[in-house]
C-alpha cells in the first residue's frame, strides 16, 4: 500500500496524470480501511486510520496531492478517534466516515479543495434535501410498517408477514440480521466431548444451541449444564449410546451468531432434533443499559423479586461509549436512510462471516433488534425444515418474537 | 399463508417459564442470577426437555433418526 501511495506521489509531481495519481492513492486509502475493518472490527480498524492517515499524510507530503488529502488526514483521525471511543460497542457512524472520505476526495480533484469549502453550504443543503427525500419516500412506501426498534408490543401477525415484507421491498423490518462491530463467531465449539460428525447407526441426536445459559455460565462441568443433565436423563430412560446430545452453546451469542454457527457448522452433526434455547442476548444488547429488575424483565422471567441478586458482571460491564452508542444507534434506526446506508455494510460483513475468512475473537456486545430477532429464527425454521430436523425454539417467557412460533 | 405454516410444522415454541416454576423450590430457586440456571435448575430443565419429548414421541426410539 505504502508503494502504491509512493508510486501515486511520484507520479503526481511529475505531472503525469495528477487526477488519476490522485485517484489511485484515494482508492489504495479507501480499500485498505475497508478491507482491515471488514477482517478485524473497530479496534483494530482505529489503528488501521491511524496508520493508513499517517501514510496519507506522507503521501501529500512528498507528491503535494493538495488540501483534499488534508481534509481526508483530518476525517481518518475522526474515524479512528470515533472508533477508539467506543471499542466495545455499536459503532454505527465512525463506519461512514471513510466513505465520507472518498467522496470528498473525489469531489475535490474535479473541482478542486477551494471549490469544495465554497460549496460546502449548498452541499449540505443538498444532502439534506437529498436524504429527506427518500426517508420520506420509504416512509410512505412502508407506511404500514415503519422500522421498529423498541420491542414490540404485540408479536407480528406471522412469520409469512415478515417474509412478505423482505421480499416485497428494499429495507423493509426483518432485512437486517445483525450489526457488524468487532468480534466474529467461534464456529465448532462444543462443551464436554466432541463427537464426530457422522451420525452412529441407532443413535437420535440432539443438538443444544444457545448460549451461556446453555454453555452452562460458572457451572463446572457439562454435566451440570442442561444438554448434560438431559444426556443423563435420556441414557437412564432409553439405555446408554441411544441418544446423543451435543452442546453447542456459547456464551454472549445472539441469534446473529448462532445461525451463522448453525449453517456453517453445526449441521454437519446431521441432528434429529434441535434445541435452541434463546435467552435475552439479543434484547440485552440492543436495548442498552438497563436496571437489574429491567434486564431481568426483558429477559421474560415473571414474578420480579427485588430480592434477586444482580445480573452478571458481563452485561453490567457495558462501558458508557457503548451505551452511548447503542442509545445513538437506536435513534438512528429510526431512519430508513440510515438502514439503507448501513445495509450493504451489514451484507458484506454476514458474507465475510459466513465464508469464514477469519474467524477472529469475540470481544464486546452485538445488538440484534427485534425483527432481525425474528428474521434468525426463520433462518433456523428453514434451514431445519430443509433437513428434516425438529427444532424446539424455548425461551423464558419472551416476551419478543417467539410468540409466533407458539402452536 | 399455507405454504409457510406447513414448513413450520416441525417448529415447537416451548416456554421455559412456566414448568421451571413447577420445580423444586419454585423459579426464582433454579437461577444462579437474574439470568443464568443453576446445576439444580438446568437438570430439572432436563427433566422437563425428557418429558416433552416423551409426550411427542421422540423418547425411546426404535430405529434410526426416527421417534
Amino acid at each position: 500500500m505504502s508503494f502504491c501511495l509512493f508510486l501515486a506521489g511520484k507520479a503526481h509531481d511529475a505531472g503525469v496524470a495528477p487526477r488519476l495519481s490522485s485517484l489511485v492513492s484515494t482508492a489504495v486509502i479507501a480499500t485498505a480501511i475497508a478491507a482491515v475493518w471488514i477482517g478485524t472490527g473497530a479496534i483494530w480498524t482505529a489503528g488501521a486510520c491511524v496508520a493508513v492517515a499517517g501514510i496519507a499524510a506522507a503521501a501529500w507530503k512528498e507528491s503535494a496531492l493538495g488540501r483534499e488529502a488534508t481534509l481526508a488526514l483530518v476525517c481518518a483521525a475522526g474515524a479512528a478517534a470515533a472508533a477508539l471511543a467506543m471499542p466495545d460497542g455499536e459503532t454505527p457512524l465512525w463506519m461512514f466516515i471513510p466513505v465520507l472520505v472518498v467522496l470528498v476526495h473525489l469531489y475535490a480533484l474535479q473541482v478542486g479543495a477551494g471549490s469544495v469549502r465554497a460549496h460546502a453550504f449548498v452541499m449540505l443543503l443538498l444532502a439534506g434535501f437529498l436524504a429527506g427525500t427518500v426517508e420520506a419516500g420509504f416512509r410512505a412506501l412502508y407506511a404500514d410498517a415503519a422500522p421498529a426498534v423498541e420491542p414490540p408490543s404485540a408479536p407480528p401477525a406471522s412469520p409469512a408477514d415478515q417474509r412478505g415484507r423482505y421480499l416485497a421491498g428494499l429495507i423493509p423490518p426483518g432485512a437486517f440480521r445483525g450489526y457488524p462491530p468487532g468480534w466474529s463467531v467461534p464456529i465448532g465449539r462444543v462443551r464436554g466431548t466432541t463427537p464426530p460428525y457422522e451420525k452412529p447407526a441407532g443413535v437420535f441426536r440432539v443438538l443444544a444451541m444457545g448460549s451461556s445459559s446453555t454453555e452452562g455460565f460458572e457451572l463446572a462441568g457439562n454435566e451440570e449444564t442442561w444438554p448434560g443433565a438431559l444426556g443423563i436423563v435420556l441414557d437412564a430412560s432409553a439405555g446408554p449410546g441411544r441418544y446423543e446430545v451435543i452442546n453447542a452453546g456459547v456464551g454472549g451469542m445472539t441469534t446473529f451468531q448462532m445461525i451463522l454457527n448453525f449453517r456453517k457448522e453445526m449441521v454437519r452433526y446431521d441432528p434429529d432434533l434441535l434445541i435452541l434455547y434463546v435467552a435475552g442476548n439479543d434484547q440485552l444488547y440492543t436495548l442498552g443499559p438497563f436496571t437489574a429488575r429491567q434486564i431481568f424483565e426483558l429477559s421474560g422471567h415473571k414474578d420480579v423479586r427485588e430480592t434477586l441478586r444482580p445480573p452478571s458482571a458481563s452485561v453490567a460491564a457495558m462501558s458508557p461509549a457503548n451505551a452511548a452508542a447503542v442509545r445513538l444507534q437506536r435513534v438512528l434506526s429510526r431512519f430508513y436512510v440510515y438502514r439503507l446506508l448501513r445495509r450493504p455494510i451489514v451484507d458484506a460483513r454476514r458474507m465475510q462471516e459466513e465464508s469464514g475468512a477469519f474467524n477472529l475473537s469475540v470481544t464486546g456486545f452485538r445488538a440484534v433488534p427485534p425483527e432481525d430477532f425474528t428474521a434468525n429464527l426463520e433462518a433456523f425454521a428453514e434451514t431445519c425444515a430443509d433437513r428434516g430436523i425438529r427444532l424446539w425454539l424455548v425461551g423464558e417467557g419472551s416476551r419478543m418474537n417467539l410468540s409466533p412460533y407458539k402452536s | 399463508m399455507a405454504e409457510t405454516a406447513e414448513r413450520h410444522e416441525h417448529v415447537r415454541y416451548f416456554d421455559a417459564n412456566d414448568p421451571l416454576a413447577s420445580c423444586e423450590g419454585g423459579f426464582e430457586a433454579q437461577f444462579s442470577d437474574l439470568i443464568h440456571l443453576t446445576a439444580d435448575g438446568n437438570r430439572c430443565l432436563a427433566r422437563i426437555f425428557a418429558r416433552e419429548m416423551e409426550a411427542t414421541g421422540l423418547l425411546a426410539p426404535r430405529e434410526r433418526g426416527t421417534p
